[in-house]
This record gives C-alpha cells, structure tokens and sequence, in this order.
C-alpha cells in the first residue's frame, strides 16, 4: 500500500478552552484530491495550519511526508505549497512582482520571467501584470494567491478555500486545473465551503465544529448521508396508507415515507437501488398499483452535508417508517 | 530548482530586499517628505530663530520725579530691544496685576529714597517680578536682571566717581600752590629768612586745609593715602614738623622739607593719575572677553542640525521596519514564511539591507542638502562623517528591528516609535547637555544608541574631530547586540505557535 502523504491521528487543538479541531484522523495518499468541507469556523483553516506546520497540535500526531512539520527540512518546505484562506501577498507590489517575491522565498532562479508569464496566463492575468494587487479585484487576488502557490510546481500543496468569492465559471476553470495537477501526480489538499465541490475530490472530509463527521469517497459519502440510497416512485393512483409498511418488507427497503399531496409519491431508502428497485416495482404492480416512474434520486451534496451535519448531532438510527 | 544553497539563501534575501524598497518607493511623495520635511523645518528654524533675545514689556515702579526713574528710562533707551519700558508708575499694585494678566512680563519695583538709604550704608533691592511658566525662560530673565542691576550699580559708582575726578582738578591746583609754597619755604631758609619761611610754611598750612576740606570724608582720593591718615594729613605734619625746625634749627629742617617735597609731588601725581582714569575703570577693573577653541563659528541651526540626522535615522528606521514587520504580521505574510524554506537570518538580512540602504539614502541626500543649502558646516573629513553615519544607521536599524519584533500591532509600533523619539529628544543630547541630569537619570542616555550618534556627529560635523573610537566600538556593538536579539525573537516567530 502507497505510503499516506498526510496522516493525522487524534489530532487536537485547542485555544485555551475552546477546541478548534477535535481528535482530527486523515490520511491522504498522493496523487489525490482531498477536499475539506465545513461551514465556517468548523476547524478547515485550523487543520490547515496544523498540517503545514504552522501551527503545533495540543495533542494527537500529525505527520507530513512521514514527518512532524515543526522537523520539516528546507528540501520539505520547499515540496509544499500554501494558499492561506486570507491575502498574505503584499498590496503594494504589483501582481508580477508579487509573484516574483514568492517565487524567490522557494529559491527558483532569477531567470524566472518566462514561467512567471506563463502562471499568470494559465489565470487569465497576464495583461493585469503590472497592476498593484491592491487594485485588484478580490477574484483577481484569490487567483494570484493561487498561482503563487504552485509556482513552484510543489508536489503538495494545501489550498485554504481557494474558490471562495469565485465566480461559477472561474471556479471551475480552477478545478481543472487542480484535476491536471492531479493528473501530474501531485497531491491537494483543498479546504471550501462549497459543498458541491466535493464531486471534483478524491475523498472528502467532512468537518463541523471542530469534529471529523465523514471521511470518504464523494459515492460514499452520498450513502454514507442518508445510510443508503434513495429512490422516488411516482404511482398514477393514490397508494393505500399501508404501503410503506408493506415495502419496508420487501429486502433491501430500508425506510419509506410518503411524499406529495395527492398520495401518489413515495420515497424509499434502499442498500441498492440497482436490486431493490425491480423488486419494489413489481410488489406494486402485483397490489394492482401503476407506477408511473421509479428513478434513483442523486441527492445533492448540499443535501449530503446537511444530512451528514444533522447525523454527526444526534446518535445513529436504526430502519425507521414515516 | 538550479540555483545552489548559497545561491538560493542570496535570492531570498534579495527577495526581501526588492520587496521592502520597492514597497517604499512606490510611495515617492514620502520619500520627498522624508528629505525636504526635516530640511524645510530646519530651513524655518535657522531663518526664523531671532539672533537676540525676545523683547520684555516692562513697567517701571518708582517714586513719582525720583531720579531713579530718570535712570531706568535712561537704561530702557540705551536697551531698546530687550526692555521695552511701557509705563513709569509709583503704584505697584496694579502693574502687578496686569503682569499676573499677561499683559507684561515683568514689573521693576525700585526702593523709595535710594540715596538715603545708601547714605545710611543700607544695599537697598530692586525687586523684578516676572511671569515665566518656562523654567529656561526665567532662568534666563534672572540672568538678565543680574546683569541690569550690574549696569545700574556701575552706572552709579561710575557717576560718582566722575564726580571725584572733578574735585580732584580742583584739588590739584591747591596742591600746585602749595608745591610752590614749599619752594618758597626753601629758598627763604637758603636766605637764612626764617620770618619769610614761617610765612609760607603758614600760607602751605592753609593750603592742605583747604586741600583736606575739598577733598571732604570717604572721598575716592582717599585710595592716595598711605593707610595712615590722608594725604593732605600727612603734609600738614610735615609742614608742622619744618615749621618747628624753622625757628630751631633751620638747618636740620631740610630733611623734612624734601620729604614734604616729595609728598606734595606724589599728591600730584597722585590726583593726576586718578583724573586721568576712565570712570569705567574704577567701577569695572575687569572685563571677561570668552574666546572658543572650536574651529569657526557654531550657529544654532547648525548645533542642532547633526541630532536631527542622527534622530531622523533612528525614526526612520524603527517606524519603516516597525511596519514593515508587524504589517507581515497582520497580513499573514508570518505564515507564508513558516510554510516556506525561508530562515530568520534571511528575513533579517533582506529586511535590514533593505532598510539601511533606504534610510542611508535619505540621510545621504539629506546631508547634502543641509550642507549645501543651509551651508551647515562639516569640518571633519567626509569619509569619517560617512563612516560615523554608517555606523548610526546600522545600529538605528538594528534597533528598529528589534522594537519592531516586540510589537504586536501597528498601534503598538508607532507608540514605540513615539516613546523612542520622544525619549531621544530629552536624553540623547539633543536638547539639553547630558551633564544637566542628575544620577541615576544620567546614566539614562547611555543606554540609547542616539546618544552616542549625536556626539560622534558633533565630533565630526562641528568640531572636526575624528570620530571617537571608543564611541564607535560601543555604537556598533549596541547594533550587533541588537541584531542578535532580533534574530532570537524572529526566529521564535517563525516557529509553530
């Protein structure tokens, strides 16, 4: 098995009493995507910081190419690259000098104009070169905070939410780049507040305060929401009021609950829709019941994370009817 | 990555470097203000500074038509700059109240019947009240006011001495007569006519006289005696003496006669000598004549000038990195620098570099301006006066950063910058002389390195001198000492929290 580039146990931080990151267990293999999702405040920025060695944990272990950041070596450090979540590039140098000073902090030789126009390009801001950055849009920093980050074409890098105040179209530009990055076989760590962005990761991890509430694959974590997955039936008569009772015998059915106001709708949770769909369907058929449509419902991962949030707050559930 | 470790440590630090002075001259009106502010300021110090003394609206309290009035107006017209005389009254009371008012700044009360009470042996005062909050101020005013008593007490005893010599031209004809009744004596004795030298030596008798009732008591002339009795005494005894030997012997009244001869003579001469003195000279024997060793004159504009440079180098120095560093700070630039492979020594080499060859420049163009503009003079040799300048920018900005490392806020960084200036302004020698303080607040200025920059630049700018070695070797280890400092405490910044 590939060795983790990042692995995190029990770590924990704490501000006096105040527990930003509680008992925090990650492991990222290289080459993959790992995105950090939670709302505000819920421990990203925190584990962030711990992972690039800025700041120690109170307790636990964190390990960064197998070692405690606070022993990274020059050659370490130089591997990393760090976007934090606020602007820390200087407003009164223009966005090429700006660049030019990162650049130089990794030690990349002065002969460095080329690639340096090259970054700026692949951002779209080659012809806002000389503009001071203080003049820059907040899109206009966030990207060059970004390109300032892989400049050095580190092998891990660690971007504090890089897409926030993003327009749509740019944020999705900026994932293709970090898929390429991927693909070259360097490994993100990507903390954000868009839920949707999940899809574009390896593996997410879900955090809320301060607490690890899911760590998984985009898939599973869309099961790992809703303990399963959903699928709406839509019947062309009214269903008897019993007939969630009666699917909830049917094997692989592991909840159902009406939907709609006609009687007509239902909603069932199922292990898989692939095997239980059929079965369900012709249980219906055979109760003299028509059913107009039957499709497994891809929740979204607004609705993953919510429901991953709410489950993180109260103790797991066993089959339930509504 | 293709450049080398030495290489690479050089790109930092250069790095650091570009972005500090590029960061500064991007702001070029500061950098103007920051060469022709403390120019133009000591430009309007040098042009708007008074050579003298501010003028003092005075009033006068003297008895009503006393001559002593007539005196301070006499005084006040000779001194018009300085004692501007507004009012001659007898009334104290209300000039006092209009002093309290500010409408004076100070009221002279002089003693009624001045001649009586000097008469009587009394040393009557003449009080000066004055309503200076400033300490500088009225020490000065009381200097002043000695000085005034001074004049008036000169002008007087100068008066009657004037008086005396008057008398003593008239005196000296009396004592021309009676030189020619001495000859008279001895040619009448050379006869054998001692009828004839009684005669004379009687009309010599009335001579001294009317010579001692001329010169009157306690007169000046007195200082012809011999300590025995005055003069006109001591040839009244004689004549007595070659009267009685007249009649007796009148060959042993010779001996006496040449000596009253020759006392009469040293009276002449005597009065002569003290007709021929200035006043002056009687009331004032002495006068003090101060001479400088230092090389050409010192103006104040150029006094002050190599502590303003010295004082604008620190500022500069302490307020740029100050920023500079706590600007990182707030700006998360800190953590940019805990993720990247840059080290503490790189930080503060480029930031320091930067910041020296900044406040050099200024300091550089500075000097030039003042030199050439207010023709402020350096009498020592220019490459000393880089070198001295050199050494105080190190340790200004050596200082800067330590100060700038101790602070956790903008805020906390001007208020250091604040402190600092202020406490250079008091204890660096700027203002006032180190020797003013007492122990252990004298001590105090030895633990700025401004204090030792002030006196080196004196040395080289104003008195020619080379720089002190000593001084020197003790401002640059205040820098190294500084620098070492700033490393410990950058380096704890820059790691983990």
């Amino acid at each position: 098995m590939t060795e983790p580039v990042v692995l995190t146990r029990g770590a924990t931080k704490r501000y006096g009493a105040q527990v930003a990151l509680d008992g925090l267990d990650l492991e990222v293999a290289p080459g993959t995507i790992l995105g950090v999702i939670g709302p505000s405040g819920s421990g990203k920025t925190t584990a962030v910081r711990l992972l690039t060695g800025i700041t120690a944990p109170t307790s636990g272990e964190v390990r960064v190419f197998g070692v405690d950041p606070a022993d990274f070596s020059p050659e370490q450090r130089a591997s990393l690259g760090y976007m934090p979540q606020l602007g820390v590039l200087d407003p009164n140098l223009s966005l090429r000098e700006n660049l030019h000073f990162v650049a130089s902090l990794y030690g990349l030789p002065l002969r460095r104009r080329r690639r340096i126009r090259e970054a700026l390009a692949l951002v779209e801001m080659e012809g806002d070169a000389r503009k001071l950055l203080r003049d820059a849009s907040g899109g206009m920093q966030r990207r060059l905070a970004l390109t300032a980050a892989l400049l050095h074409e580190p092998q891990l890098v660690f971007l504090d939410e890089p897409t926030a105040g993003i327009d749509p179209v740019l944020r999705a530009t900026m994932w293709e780049h970090f898929d390429r990055l991927r693909a070259q076989g360097r490994t993100l760590v990507i903390t954000t507040q868009y839920v949707g962005e999940a899809a574009y990761c390896d593996r997410v991890a879900v955090v809320a305060a301060g607490r690890l509430l899911a760590l998984d694959t985009p898939e599973g974590l869309r099961h790992r929401a809703f303990g399963g997955e959903l699928v709406d039936i839509e019947a062309s008569e009214r269903l008897p009021d019993d007939i969630p009772a009666v699917l909830l015998e049917i094997e692989g059915v592991l909840s159902a609950a009406r939907t709609g106001t006609e009687g007509r709708g239902l909603r069932l949770l199922v292990g898989d829709a692939g095997a239980a769909l059929p079965r369900v369907q012709r249980r219906l058929e055979r109760d003299g019941l028509t059913v107009d449509s039957a499709e497994p419902r891809v929740p979204s991962y607004d609705e993953v994370f919510v429901a991953l949030v709410r489950a993180g707050e109260r103790p797991p559930a066993g089959r339930r009817v509504r | 990555m293709g450049a080398s470790g030495f290489g690479q440590r050089s790109i930092r630090v250069l790095a650091f470097l570009r972005k500090e002075l590029v960061g500064v001259v991007r702001q070029p009106l500061l950098v103007v203000l920051l060469v022709l502010g403390p120019f133009g300021i000591l430009l309007l110090f040098g042009a708007g500074l008074g050579s003298g003394a501010p003028a003092v609206t005075t009033v006068v309290v003297a008895p009503e038509g006393s001559a002593v009035a007539e005196e301070a107006r006499r005084y006040a017209e000779a001194n018009p700059s300085r004692l501007r005389i507004s009012e001659v009254t007898a009334d104290l009371d209300p000039a006092l109240r209009r002093l309290r008012g500010g409408d004076l700044d100070l009221v002279v009360d002089f003693p009624a019947d001045i001649d009586v009470a000097l008469a009587s042996g009394e040393q009557p005062s003449i009080v000066f009240y004055h309503d200076y909050l400033d300490p500088i101020e009225a020490d000065a005013m009381v200097v002043a006011m000695r000085r005034v008593v001074d004049d008036l007490n000169a002008q007087v005893a100068g008066a009657r001495v004037e008086a005396a010599q008057q008398r003593a031209g008239r005196v000296e004809d009396r004592v021309a007569a009676a030189a020619d009744r001495v000859g008279a004596v001895r040619a009448a004795l050379a006869r054998g006519d001692e009828q004839e030298a009684l005669i004379q030596l009687a009309r010599l008798r009335g001579e001294v006289t009317g010579l001692d009732a001329e010169l009157g008591p306690g007169d000046p002339a007195e200082a012809l005696s011999d300590g025995e009795g005055t003069a006109a005494e001591t040839v009244d005894e004689l004549a007595e003496q070659v009267a009685e030997l007249a009649s007796d012997a009148p060959s042993e009244a010779t001996e006496p006669l040449d000596r009253l001869a020759v006392e009469i003579d040293d009276l002449r001469s005597g009065l002569a000598e003290f007709g021929g003195l200035a006043p002056g000279l009687f009331v004032r024997p002495f006068q003090g004549v101060a001479e400088t060793v230092v090389e050409g004159p010192v103006d104040l504009s150029d006094y002050y000038t190599p502590a303003v440079l010295v004082l604008l180098a620190q500022h500069l120095g302490v307020t740029f990195l100050g920023l500079s560093v706590v600007r990182d700070g707030e700006l998360g630039t800190m953590d940019l620098l805990r993720v990247a492979p840059v080290s503490a020594g790189e930080v503060l080499l480029g930031k320091s570099l930067a910041y020296l060859l900044l406040t050099g420049a200024v300091t550089a163009a500075l000097t030039g301006l003042l030199v050439a503009g207010l023709g402020v003079p350096v009498r020592g040799e220019w490459a000393l006066l880089a070198l001295t300048l050199l050494v105080i920018l190190f340790a200004s900005t050596a200082l800067g950063f330590a100060l700038a490392l101790a602070a956790r806020s903008i805020a906390q960084a001007v208020a250091f910058a604040m402190l600092l200036l202020l406490a250079n302004v008091f204890f660096s020698g700027f203002l006032l002389s180190l020797d003013r303080y007492r122990e252990p607040v004298r001590s105090l200025p030895r633990l700025l390195p401004a204090t030792y920059g002030v006196e080196l630049l004196r040395q080289v700018m104003l008195r020619g001198d080379p720089p002190s070695a000593v001084l020197l070797g003790i401002l640059t280890s205040f820098a190294v000492a500084l620098f070492a400092l700033s490393w410990l405490l950058l380096r704890r910044r820059l790691r983990r929290a």
